[in-house]
């Protein structure tokens, strides 16, 4: 099947659009497209259209008449405001976009019809008002005028419907441009619907191309989440370069781990190639480990790569720590005495008995006295590591974050035993879950805001394990008690209530540090 | 502004000259830097094996372990005989440290916090990484210790002494006489080092919420200005 033959029909590719899960599709994947295709909802290509006209940034903060012409296209089409056509004679050509001059197709139609201009007189128009020619301007408008008394059009009427133009125009879009981009919208939007877990996996790995990398694996996660396509962390079981689809999940590929290059994973490949079955931690870290460079193991080893091979993060850490204090001669003899048939012993059992043979003069492996000090050193290291190295979940949540650019495996919720008294999550909430609803979350960003008696208001986005709750607004009395509990990163739990006032926001009436 | 965390530390020692005694034992935990709250899990403690003969201790310039230090903290030359290497203890150390500094750079490790570290822990951090016979580093392109922040370092003696200067029921700023005995702290296990950093590091959180309350009620801006009579 080709692309160029789909219909534009397909309802579950409206569905989500009109969902505002966008992220990834053409023009629109931003947060202004998110929140407008949630709010206009758009069904067909024409109304795809006009989203992407509309979401421009001029259109977006522009008032034309006290409005935006977003906002009046919207109140227009929800029916909360009265359409008004101008005038009866221009009804057919504003029609499809409630009576707002939306694309420039539109202005010179309306010169054409009201007031008799021709095609080339209607460019003339386009061009003036684009170019902010003042000369030309005050030419064109007073042929618009004349033109439409001629035509029997009232002066005033003639006046208010140029100056329209005028002001709208300053930020319209071509027609033949907008459809041409909704159409290329749509069939992403359709590739995305079809071809979900295909299609996050191709946006991922294109992740690396974008200016903030970080930010872009982030949003595509959160949202892949929503999608229901889980993004897990590298694995030693799928030692791939990059993002790859294995047990319905998407893996990170090695190399998308920070500082993980592809002729380090090639090396990791070539050592274990020589081996005809899985690797042990102690084989790993005794044979394998000390040969690549010591930056990409540790962040292997930090974002899980080698978990599953029942050790800790950071007691790897600490190990391969260790064992990089000793000369590739010890790590040649040590290695000698790691075989499948003592694998049952720990590191720290080997060191022990490697150290246990004595320096060469006695018959053992160690070079020297010194030497010697220093592999004890390393034992007593392993002895009394001095702290705690069982897995921390916020710990991870943070490494995950500075390597993978997110936290797949964990989150800093993960320790907050607060966090239980949650009864909703983020994705529910944004779904439309109605009533009083607490939610569990981490701070993701901060806008704050002053009002117009002087007070601080928030506007915030958090997110949980179940994914992102944009639109959330703390109005100044409960932000001047909390303010120093929202901060980037902060876990707290809100509770509040999703009100439909011009749009969707979760309100917050109180909020916990945990 | 702070998105560093705190780490509350404190070495138990052979004898009272921060530039020739010998560390003991070395205990910290972390405390996060916008929650003020002691992290869970970050909890470090270990005891260090000093120099122990006169001959070793003459050699490398460092002092031998005394018995006052010994009637203050408990850690006898038979405890320490056992104990892993200084060194070893050092390396685990700054590793952990090391663990609560995400982006890698002096200016966003933990901000070393402790009591009357200026003038006693601060400078055996300093032998530790820079000076012989330790010399472990981690250093600096200055030639500085690496482990902790070098801008900030928080001495709760000094936070202490503007808190109390003016009042006549303190007549000692020593913490078991001011924390353990004025303020009511438990003597539980007074000189032990985990237990003396869990309590200046609840200090620490207590005294640091209760400036920010302070500081978030009063307006600086401009505070010093001409018009300001404030």
């Amino acid at each position: 099947m080709k692309i160029e033959d789909l219909d534009f029909e397909d309802a579950q590719v409206w569905d989500m659009l009109s969902e505002g899960r966008v992220k990834g599709c053409f023009q629109i994947e931003g947060y202004l497209g998110k929140t407008w295709c949630q709010r206009l909802k758009p069904r067909n290509i024409v109304e795809l259209a006009a989203v992407i006209s509309l979401i421009r940034p001029g259109c977006v903060s522009a008032k034309v008449n006290g409005k935006t012409m977003t906002e009046r296209y919207a109140d227009r089409k929800a029916g909360t405001e009265d359409v008004d056509y101008m005038h009866e004679s221009i009804e057919d050509i504003l029609k499809e976009t409630y009576g707002v001059i939306v694309y420039q197709e539109q202005a010179m139609q309306i010169a054409e019809k009201m007031a008799g201009f021709s095609l080339k007189e209607a460019d003339n128009l386009r061009k003036a008002i684009g170019k902010k020619d003042a000369k030309l301007m005050g030419e064109v408008r007073s042929n618009f005028i004349r033109g439409s008394i001629n035509k029997g059009i009232d002066e005033s009427k003639a006046q208010e419907v140029f100056d329209i133009i005028q002001e709208s125009q300053r930020y319209s879009f071509n027609k033949s441009h907008a459809v041409g981009y909704a159409q290329v919208t749509y069939w992403s939007a359709w590739l995305k619907r079809h071809y979900i877990d295909k299609y996050f996996k191709f946006w991922l790995r294109n992740s690396d191309d974008k200016q903030d990398t970080d930010t872009e694996r982030h949003q595509l996660i959160m949202a892949a989440k929503i999608d229901g396509v889980e993004v897990v962390g590298p694995s030693i079981k799928y030692p791939f370069e990059n993002f790859t689809k294995q047990e319905g999940k998407i893996f990170f590929g090695a190399c998308n781990v920070k500082s993980v290059g592809k002729a380090h994973l090639d090396k990791y490949l070539k050592l274990i190639s020589e081996w005809d079955r899985p690797l042990t931690w102690l084989e790993l870290v005794t044979i394998i480990l000390p040969n690549i460079n010591k930056r990409s193991v540790e962040n292997l080893i930090k974002v899980g790569f080698f978990s599953g091979l029942g050790k800790s993060r950071s007691s790897m850490l600490h190990e391969f720590s260790c064992v990089k204090q000793l000369t590739k001669v010890e790590l040649t003899h040590l290695c000698e005495g790691v075989d499948e048939q003592n694998n049952q012993n720990t590191l720290l059992d080997h060191i022990k008995l490697f150290a246990a043979k004595g320096v060469k003069k006695d018959g053992g492996y160690i070079s020297s006295v010194t030497r010697q000090l220093k592999v004890e050193e390393i034992i007593s290291r392993l002895e009394n590591p001095g702290r705690d190295l069982s897995d921390n979940p916020a710990m991870y949540a943070k490494m995950e974050e500075k390597l993978l650019g997110c936290s797949v495996t964990s989150s800093e919720l993960d320790a907050c035993a607060q966090a239980s008294h949650a009864d909703s999550t983020c994705v529910e909430v944004s779904d439309g879950k109605k009533g009083k609803c607490t939610i569990a979350c981490v701070v993701k960003r901060v806008m704050e805001h002053t009002t117009k008696n002087d007070e601080t208001m928030a506007f915030i986005a958090v997110e949980d394990n179940s994914g992102e709750l944009e639109d959330i607004v703390i109005f100044p009395d409960v932000y001047s008690q909390h303010r120093d509990t929202i901060y980037n990163e902060s876990t707290v739990l809100i509770t509040g209530e999703t009100k439909n006032s011009n749009r969707k926001s979760f309100i917050v009436d109180n909020i916990f540090s945990i | 502004m702070n998105y560093r965390d705190y780490c509350v530390y404190d070495f138990e020692t052979t004898s009272a000259n921060p530039f020739r005694t010998q560390p003991v034992q070395i205990a910290a935990v972390v405390v996060h830097g916008r929650k003020l709250e002691i992290k869970k899990g970050s909890q470090f403690e270990s005891l260090m094996k000093p120099y122990l003969t006169q001959e070793e201790c003459d050699k490398h310039g460092v002092d031998m372990l005394e018995d006052g230090a010994v009637a203050v903290h408990g850690k006898t030359a038979e405890m320490l005989a056992e104990a892993p290497s200084t060194e070893a203890v050092w390396k685990n150390f700054t590793e952990y440290v090391k663990q609560y500094n995400f982006k890698s750079s002096n200016f966003t490790a933990p901000i070393a916090v402790g009591y009357n570290i200026t003038n006693f822990d601060n400078p055996i951090v300093d032998r530790l990484c820079t000076k012989d016979p330790y010399n472990f580093g981690p250093i600096d392109k200055k030639g500085r210790q690496d482990v902790f922040n070098n801008i900030h370092s928080l001495d709760m003696l000094d936070f202490m002494f503007t808190m109390f200067e003016n009042n006549k029921e303190v007549h000692s700023l020593s913490a078991d006489n001011l924390i353990r005995g004025h303020m009511g702290y438990s003597k539980g296990r007074a000189h032990d080092a985990m237990s003396d950093v869990m309590m200046t590091a609840e200090l620490f959180c207590k005294m640091m919420r209760m400036l920010r309350t302070l500081a978030s009620r009063k307006n600086f801006r401009n505070a010093f200005g001409e018009q300001n009579e404030d």
